[in-house]
């Protein structure tokens, strides 16, 4: 497949491969192709500069450039993992204690300030008869002055060692800090996606509620089509201005009744197919709407066909085998 | 030494990925956790994540020391892909970013080798695109196209498998 040439493409046989686009102005499009050359690190340091000075003042490369440093991002993690030797550490520790030594050339290293007592014995301006006594306070003095020196140099790297521990916390702090703060936007997520997800099951409810509700339409549409018989229902002094009409077709009827009020929900609106002789027969349960309209569809078994009338009473919530409340609608 | 042992075996595993001996890997594990102790604070939070800066500075050593050493020659494929298979591929490391960079690793698996090839130089052995034409005697531009190619490429799978 052949491959795009850039600006920058060259024949090696007719042109200059040493092409630097430091030498010359960069285009727009010339960075874009760059980039990820650039993001790669595998441009000259001139060339590095260059690209880097113009994207500095394009904002509109900045964001590609994150997309591919992004990804180049994660190349550092691609290396085949390893277990490190063990000896690593040990060498490690070595190498930090040896640099706490070495911060303290001044305090530790004695013959650079006082000669060797050994040296000053030895040396022909000083002389010393053999039978001459100890000089005891030089001695002493010098041993004084040791070991104080030396304990100096302790106490400034224990001291430095102190220091690096604490930096080092502070910087044990700082991670834990951005670790919680990583936790805590977990914890947002994860609370909003619980959020959505709830969310989520309301709509599907509610779907599935629609959905129900088309097909109850769809039957009484069904119904209506069919309809054989058509039943006049008026509003008693209950609810004056209600009424509504149940349609018959065969062995099923659809009621509609319109500005019925709503119910609290301890009560209900219930149909009755009422017989010419006998108790009414409980045909159902309503739900009237806030827009005081409402549906039902009513199947009628064969030993309820006969019926003379048709009515709608108010009822405890959940119905009741024989009406107790006061008729609302009467055919 | 806690952060040692939490990014001891990332930094060693990128170092020789880097600089392909042993030895050298360890000596560059060891200069980089020496710098961090001798400058705890070199780590500024508001430039990323304290594990991106760590490898950042491993890479930057490691090609630095590769370069000290001489030792900037090419490594063929199969000696990446050595690496590779005798590692095995359990996760040491309890860190999100190290799955999704096995997950980029089998993805630049897939890739070209032209393509693979010049990004693993580029990005693990430092290799400028001067370099890398000289060295593999290709022409200049080429090898930006197949960078530049290859790392779209590679941008592409990423996306559409993380």
């Amino acid at each position: 497949m052949p491959e795009k040439q850039t600006p920058y493409d060259h024949d090696p046989d007719n042109q200059d491969q040493n092409h630097n686009p430091s030498n010359h102005s960069l285009s727009y499009e010339d960075v874009v192709e760059l980039l990820p050359v650039f993001v790669l690190g595998a441009l000259e340091p001139d060339e590095m500069l260059a690209v880097d000075s113009y994207i500095s003042q394009h904002q509109g490369l900045i964001e590609r450039l994150a997309q591919l440093e992004a990804t180049t991002a994660q190349l550092a993690y691609a290396a085949p993992p390893l277990p490190l030797p063990g000896h690593v550490k040990t060498q490690l520790m070595q190498r930090v204690q040896a640099d706490l030594v070495a911060q303290q050339p001044a305090a530790l290293n004695l013959p650079a300030v006082f000669p060797p007592r050994r040296k000053i014995a030895a040396s022909p301006s000083v002389v010393v008869p053999p039978t001459a006594p100890p000089r005891k306070p030089q001695t002493h003095w010098f041993s004084t002055v040791t070991r104080t020196l030396i304990g100096v140099g302790v106490a400034a790297a224990m001291f430095l060692l102190v220091f690096r521990m604490i930096q080092l916390r502070g910087l044990a702090n700082q991670l834990a800090t951005q670790l919680a703060s990583t936790q805590q936007q977990l914890t947002t997520l994860q609370a909003q996606n619980s959020q959505l997800h709830t969310i989520n099951q309301t709509l599907e409810q509610q779907l599935q509620d629609q959905n129900t509700q088309m097909a109850a339409l769809k039957t009484n549409l069904n119904t209506l089509a069919y309809a054989s018989q058509m039943i006049e229902l008026k509003g008693t002094d209950a609810a004056p201005t209600a009424n509504g009409v149940f349609y018959v077709a065969n062995h099923a009827g659809v009621l509609m009744v319109h500005d019925l009020p709503p119910l609290p929900k301890n009560q209900t609106y219930q149909f009755w197919l009422i017989p010419a002789e006998g108790a009414p027969l409980p045909a159902g349960l309503i739900h009237v709407t806030e827009s005081k309209m409402g549906s039902l569809m009513v199947n009628i078994p064969d030993q309820n066909g006969n019926f003379a009338k048709v009515g709608l009473s108010i009822e405890p919530s959940g119905g009741s085998p024989a009406p107790t409340g006061s008729i609302v609608l009467i055919s | 030494m806690e952060l040692y042992e939490a990014y001891g075996s990332l930094v060693y595993s990128l170092a020789l990925r880097v600089v392909q001996n042993p030895g050298l890997a360890e000596e560059v594990t060891q200069d980089i956790f020496l710098k961090i102790w001798q400058q705890p604070t070199r780590w500024n939070p508001a430039l990323g994540h304290f594990n991106s800066w760590l490898l950042a500075i491993t890479r930057n050593a490691a090609i630095d020391r590769l370069r000290k050493e001489q030792r900037h020659t090419p490594a063929r494929s199969e000696q990446l892909d050595a690496i590779s298979e005798t590692s095995g591929q359990a996760p040491l490391f309890d860190d999100p970013h190290w799955y999704d960079g096995q997950l980029l690793a089998r993805l630049l698996s897939q890739m070209p080798a032209e393509q693979r090839h010049l990004i693993e130089l580029a990005f693990y052995q430092g290799y400028t695109h001067s370099e890398l034409a000289q060295t593999l005697n290709l022409p200049l531009g080429t090898v930006k196209t197949r960078l530049r190619m290859g790392l779209q490429k590679l941008r592409q799978l990423w996306e559409e498998n993380r």
